[in-house]
Parts: C-alpha cells; sequence; structure tokens
C-alpha cells in the first residue's frame, strides 16, 4: 500500500436528540488498499460511510483527502471519489446508457471521453448488450454492476461502496468482487461496509469492527484472529456454553475438562472475533 | 470545477428532466390538457356562459387565471418528482455526490418545472382559443409566464427538500396549494371581495401571477409592482430552495 489517501480524525456524528451515531472514529487509508468497516446494522457503519461521502455532515472531526482539508475543496474531493450507494440510486426508468450520461455531464467529463470509457466499462462488465435497457428491467446484481460503473466512469482515486452485495445472489456477489479485484489490481483504493463476513475476511487488507458507532478492533484477519487466539475451544455443560481462546492446539486440548457433554475444538474464525467483542452474531 | 463544468451539470440535471417528460409524453399531454378544459368546459361554458366580469365574457377573463393556476400546478409538480428521487428511488443522491453545486442543481430542477409550465402555457391557449378566449396581447405574455413558473418550480423544489414523507407534501398541497388555486384571482375577480380578504389575496403569490398574466393577455398595462412582488417571490424561493438542498445532505 502506498501514501495516505484519507484521514479522519474525531469523526463524530450526534442527532439533534442527542443520539451518537458514530463517535470520535479516527481512521485512514493507504493507497492500493482495500479496507472493510464490519457491523451489524445500526453499527454505525452507514452514517460513517455517509460522512466519506459527503452525504452526511458530522457533527465534530476533521475529513483530510490527501493531505488537504475536506471542507476546503469539497467540489475536487468529491470529483476524486466513487460512491456505491446501498439504494441502488438510479434513475429506474432511465436506459443504463442515459444514466451513465447523467453522470458524466455531472462531473464534467468531454463527451468523446466518456463515450469511450463507457464502452469500454460495459464490456468488462460483460453489460454490453444492456446499454440501452432500462435500469428497472436489469436484475439486482446488474444494477449494482452499472453502479459501479457510474462509479469508475470519473476514474476516481477512492471507490466507497456501502453494502456492495447485500440482497444479492452468491453468483452476483461473486461477480461483484471479480471486477472489485480486478480493479484492486489497477491501484485503486476501495473502502467497503458490510455485514458479511467471509467478504471481509477473504478481500479486505484491513477490517475495522464498528460497534455502537466506534471501531473497537482495526487490523488484518489475520492480526485479529491472532490477538484472539488461533484455536477455539468450545464446551457444552448441560445447557451452558463456554468458549476460550487459545494460542496454540496444544493449550486448547490441555484444558480438557473431563465434566464437559460436549467438546469442539476448531480454528477461530473472524465471527468469533466479532462475537467475542461485541455480543452479537452477524450473517456469515 | 469551474462554470463550465456546471453549466454541464446544469444541463445534466435538465436532461434528466427532459428524458422522463418526453418518456411520459401521452400521459402528460393529456395532464396539460384535461383539467385546463374540464375548468374551461364547466366555468366558462356551463355556469359562466353569459356571465361578464369586469366588462369582459367569462370565459375571457377566466383563461388567463387558468395560464396561472396551470402553470402553477405543472411547475409545482416537480415537487412530486424530487420527493420520488429522494424517497423512493434515491437518484437525488446523484446529484448531491456530485461536484455540481447546489444552485446549479437547483436551477437545473426550476428549468425543468418552466419547461412544463410553458407546455401547460401552450395547452391552455389552445384550449382557449377551442373556447373562443383570443388574446389580444402580444408576445409579452411569456414574461409574466415565466416568472409565474420558475416562482412555482422553486416554490416546490424548496418545500420537496423540506419535507420529511410523502405524506407532508401531500399535506402542503391541501393546506397551500389547493386553496391557493380558487382565491387567487383566477376563477374571480378580486374586485368583489371585501377590503381585508382584498389584502390577504395580496400575499398570495399567485395573486400577482393572475393580474399579470391576465393583464398581458387582454393586452392591457399593470403595475410594475405586481413584476416586482414576483420576483421577489421567486428569488426568495430560489434562496430557500439551494439553502434546504445543502441541509437535505443531513
Amino acid at each position: 500500500m502506498g501514501d495516505m489517501i484519507l484521514r479522519l480524525t474525531g469523526l463524530e456524528k450526534r442527532y439533534p436528540n442527542g443520539v451518537f451515531a458514530v463517535r470520535g472514529l479516527d481512521y485512514s487509508l493507504e493507497e492500493g488498499g482495500i479496507y472493510a468497516f464490519l457491523g451489524p446494522n445500526g453499527a454505525g457503519k452507514s452514517t460513517t460511510i455517509g460522512m466519506i461521502c459527503g452525504l452526511c455532515i458530522p457533527t465534530a472531526g476533521k475529513m483530510e483527502f490527501r493531505g488537504e482539508d475536506i471542507s476546503k475543496c469539497p467540489s475536487f474531493y468529491r470529483s476524486s471519489i466513487g460512491v456505491v450507494s446501498q439504494h441502488g440510486n438510479m434513475e429506474l426508468d432511465l436506459s443504463v446508457f442515459q444514466n451513465l450520461k447523467i453522470h458524466a455531464m455531472l462531473y464534467n467529463l468531454p463527451k468523446q471521453y466518456y463515450l469511450k470509457k463507457i464502452d469500454e466499462l460495459l464490456q468488462v462488465s460483460g453489460l454490453e448488450d444492456k446499454r440501452d435497457e432500462k435500469i428497472r428491467a436489469l436484475s439486482g446484481g446488474m444494477r449494482r454492476k452499472v453502479q459501479i460503473i457510474r462509479a469508475l466512469l470519473h476514474d476516481p482515486y477512492l471507490l466507497i461502496l456501502d453494502e456492495p452485495t447485500v440482497g444479492l445472489d452468491p453468483a452476483s456477489r461473486q461477480a461483484i468482487w471479480d471486477i472489485l479485484i480486478a480493479l484492486r489490481r489497477t491501484g485503486k483504493t476501495i473502502l467497503f461496509s458490510t455485514h458479511y463476513m467471509e467478504e471481509a475476511h477473504i478481500y479486505a487488507d484491513s477490517i475495522s469492527i464498528i460497534h455502537q458507532g466506534r471501531i473497537i478492533k482495526k487490523g488484518t484477519s489475520e492480526t485479529l484472529i491472532k490477538d484472539l487466539g488461533i484455536w477455539c475451544r468450545i464446551e457444552f455443560i448441560g445447557e451452558e456454553k463456554r468458549i476460550d481462546f487459545f494460542s496454540s492446539h496444544e493449550e486448547a486440548l490441555s484444558a480438557n475438562d473431563t465434566s464437559v457433554d460436549e467438546l469442539i475444538i476448531r480454528k477461530t474464525t473472524l465471527e468469533d472475533v466479532f462475537i467475542d467483542l461485541t455480543g452479537k452474531e452477524l450473517l456469515t | 470545477m469551474r462554470l463550465s463544468g456546471q453549466l454541464q451539470a446544469f444541463c445534466a440535471v435538465y436532461l434528466r428532466g427532459l428524458i422522463i417528460l418526453k418518456m411520459r409524453a401521452i400521459k402528460n399531454l393529456i395532464s396539460f390538457l384535461l383539467s385546463p378544459a374540464l375548468y374551461a368546459l364547466a366555468f366558462g361554458w356551463g355556469i359562466g356562459k353569459d356571465l361578464t366580469v369586469e366588462g369582459m365574457p367569462y370565459l375571457t377573463f377566466m383563461i388567463p387565471g387558468l395560464i396561472a393556476l396551470s402553470g402553477m400546478t405543472q411547475s409545482f409538480s416537480i415537487a412530486t418528482e424530487v420527493n420520488i428521487s429522494r424517497f423512493l428511488t434515491h437518484f437525488f443522491e446523484e446529484y448531491l455526490l456530485s461536484p455540481a453545486l447546489g444552485l446549479t442543481i437547483v436551477l437545473g430542477n426550476i428549468l425543468y418545472g418552466m419547461t412544463k409550465g410553458l407546455c401547460s402555457f401552450m395547452a391552455v391557449l389552445l384550449i382557449g382559443l377551442v373556447f373562443g378566449a383570443v388574446p389580444n396581447g402580444t408576445i409579452a405574455i411569456i414574461l409574466p409566464v415565466l416568472l409565474n413558473s420558475f416562482m412555482f418550480a422553486a416554490l416546490g423544489l424548496w418545500i420537496a427538500l423540506s419535507v420529511k414523507t410523502h405524506r407532508d407534501m401531500t399535506s402542503f398541497q391541501s393546506f397551500v396549494i389547493t386553496p391557493m388555486s380558487f382565491i387567487a384571482g383566477t376563477f374571480f375577480s378580486l374586485e368583489s371581495l371585501p377590503g381585508i380578504f382584498k389584502v390577504l389575496t395580496e400575499l398570495i403569490p399567485l395573486t400577482h401571477s393572475s393580474i399579470t398574466i391576465r393583464a398581458a393577455f387582454l393586452g392591457e398595462q399593470v403595475a410594475t409592482y405586481h413584476y416586482v412582488v414576483l420576483i421577489a417571490y421567486a428569488l426568495f424561493f430560489l434562496l430557500m430552495a439551494v439553502r434546504r438542498l445543502r441541509k437535505a445532505v443531513s
């Protein structure tokens, strides 16, 4: 990974009723990495993403993009990021091309450039035959691909995706990730939020676990697991279930207790880390 | 983004409106024609056939009022579309995420509202001709028609960006737009109103649209003050819409 691309310092979102959606968030992204925000619904992921995109104004804190205060150059910043919203945010009665053309015009792209780029991106995504289809006629996976194409049209430095694969079937999810992985190879920085554990585990270089508006743990999937203990020992005694973590298989075994009804020793997963930190289970 | 970029973004916002207008051309044409035609039929030919108001046939009096009313309704109707794109499709986010300025987005939407208002103007003019109400005025009628549509498109945008739900929008239409339609000199002469009510109608923007459009339609002179009020309202609504757009980013 390279230079610092985005830095958030003490970012906070407090609603007029006094409720904090995000509190005191410090975070930074380096160029070329894939970053994940992992958390349950209501954890503050979307609000954080919203603040990073400029759709939600922080009540406190500072955001810097490539060392520049974002509030001092909002137009430049918006041109430098591509956003794939969870909501779809496309005009359903307009065609794929019309949606993309409007985006290109909003970003003041030269006509010759965007016409070529649209064809190129549609081809790469396997949507070249859907160019004149209305968005309404496309499947969820295709719509998400169009959103990604749209977010890439102005060639942003940073691609931000809010729950990019939510509601999609496994094949469509894989197709979306194929595109994102290919993008990473081109040096794009990618930030995504998800509540799918395995997506964060497989694809992210850095995972931040968000709970109650705070980043409670940050690291690679491996370090998060290692910090907890790579072996997980689950004991069932009657109705009771007890979970412990150990750094080696031997340790996990040596803690053997003959009074247990059932014993499972297995490798620790990211989900174990998450549950240990938040006490909540996520979708896998 | 420089001025040329803002102009391009303005065109993008307007283009989206034009595509939708074209896509629903038949439905729009019916909506431009139907209500004014029914009003002209019921009040012009039906009730008002043998009536004269301010020394002219009632239909001739009513058609300019209908131009103002229909222009208001059609220009204000962008509010519903903005609401759909805010709450349902979330397309409005696309504007807010872009480097376009708030003013650019607002003006692009207003021009779309004005286009709808102008279409309705032509539809009512056509209905008037069919029913025998021929304008005596000149092309000068375009000015108050444009001001009327600008003002109500800006109002529509302001309200659409202010409401929290679709239901709030319906309430605004029921409590503000519909009553305004009937008490702003559209269907009857304000001269007949008692003093205090006459003063109150002066506060209603549509009143000034009706007065200026009627004067231009009949080829008469009208006090500049009415135009000043229209411009003041238009600028106020524009300012409020731009302000609300910034707050739409919550």
